[in-house]
């Protein structure tokens, strides 16, 4: 809990598209599972294994926790929202990923400019 | 579809390190037509059904909270997985084959993975150093026994014998282990 924005980055992708799916609203794992493979056309794919122990690190470590006023209908099934740590967090990335991305296309359009 | 009811037992020592190597066993044995439908320590119970097929996976989880339990087979049951049994934290899945896939794993990136083998390593090391004080104490005792009673102290010896067999495949499991996650950590 005691973990700062920056001490959480770089995300794995698992972690990163969770928040994503999350910032949308609550959801189940598995219903998580299926809009992340359909954002990234089939690319990410999240195995159960993978998919259990990401939700419980991010619970523990305070980005997501259990959607307040739990479902009535099935108990067994966790319905998952992103906290306001969550949010920050992966805002934090998305700088972080920006920067990373202004850099190498300034980098490319430089040489492309010189060169060719 | 209509179901036999026949069940076999079969023994089988394994070793934790070698968990992935136990996965392909019953997956290879679920393609003979035998399933496994209890897990245990040494002895398995399957059953035959020729009509079906399936894969087996298994993870490892200490999780004591009964609502948690759940909802991590809940999980496990919405992207496909039965859990058929549970042994040791060592949990027991399958589903059912889908001709051309060819791997179905559970753990599909490498930090979940190495998450995965530090757990079972952290199993091993506590279980290995719990044993250590004790067995210290029994080797006092068969120093402390040897002059009175030789019968006693050579019981005692053999449970020392057997104890630091013990610690010493604990101690190579959880040096297995950690050469796995290095091999994952530094590709």
């Amino acid at each position: 809990m005691k973990d700062s924005v920056q001490d959480l980055l770089p995300l794995t992708e698992a972690y990163f598209y969770i928040l994503v799916t999350l910032y949308r609203g609550d959801a189940h794992g598995y219903a998580m599972m299926q809009d992340v493979e359909q954002m990234s056309r089939g690319r990410v794919r999240i195995g159960a294994g993978t998919l259990y122990t990401a939700l419980s690190t991010l619970q523990k470590k305070g980005l997501i926790d259990f959607a307040q006023g739990a479902d009535s209908t099935d108990s067994r099934r966790k319905l998952y929202a992103i906290t306001d740590k969550g949010r920050e967090v992966l805002k934090g990335e998305m700088v972080r990923l920006e920067e990373l991305l202004h850099n190498a296309r300034q980098a490319i359009e430089q040489t492309l400019g010189g060169g060719a | 579809m209509t179901h036999v009811d026949q069940f076999v037992a079969r023994t089988r020592v394994s070793f934790v390190w070698n968990y992935e190597r136990d996965e392909e066993w019953l997956t290879s044995l679920s393609a003979q037509g035998q399933h496994l439908v209890k897990p245990g320590t040494f002895r398995y119970r399957f059953e035959q059904d020729a009509s079906v097929r399936y894969v087996y996976r298994l993870d490892y989880h200490q999780i004591k909270e009964k609502g948690q339990l759940d909802a991590y087979y809940a999980l496990f049951e919405d992207m496909g997985w039965e859990h058929v049994g549970s042994n040791m934290g060592w949990h027991y899945f399958r589903k059912p084959c889908v001709e051309g896939e060819t791997s179905t794993p559970i753990y599909t990136d490498r930090s979940s993975l190495i998450q995965l083998l530090k757990r079972v390593q952290l199993m091993l090391i506590v279980l290995a150093f719990a044993n250590v004080p004790i067995m210290f104490v029994n080797i006092f005792n068969v120093w402390n026994w040897n002059d009175r009673s030789q019968t006693i102290s050579g019981v005692i010896t053999s449970v020392v014998v057997l104890q630091v067999l013990v610690v010493i495949l604990l101690s190579y499991g959880s040096v297995c282990f950690q050469r796995k996650i290095r091999r994952l950590a530094g590709h």
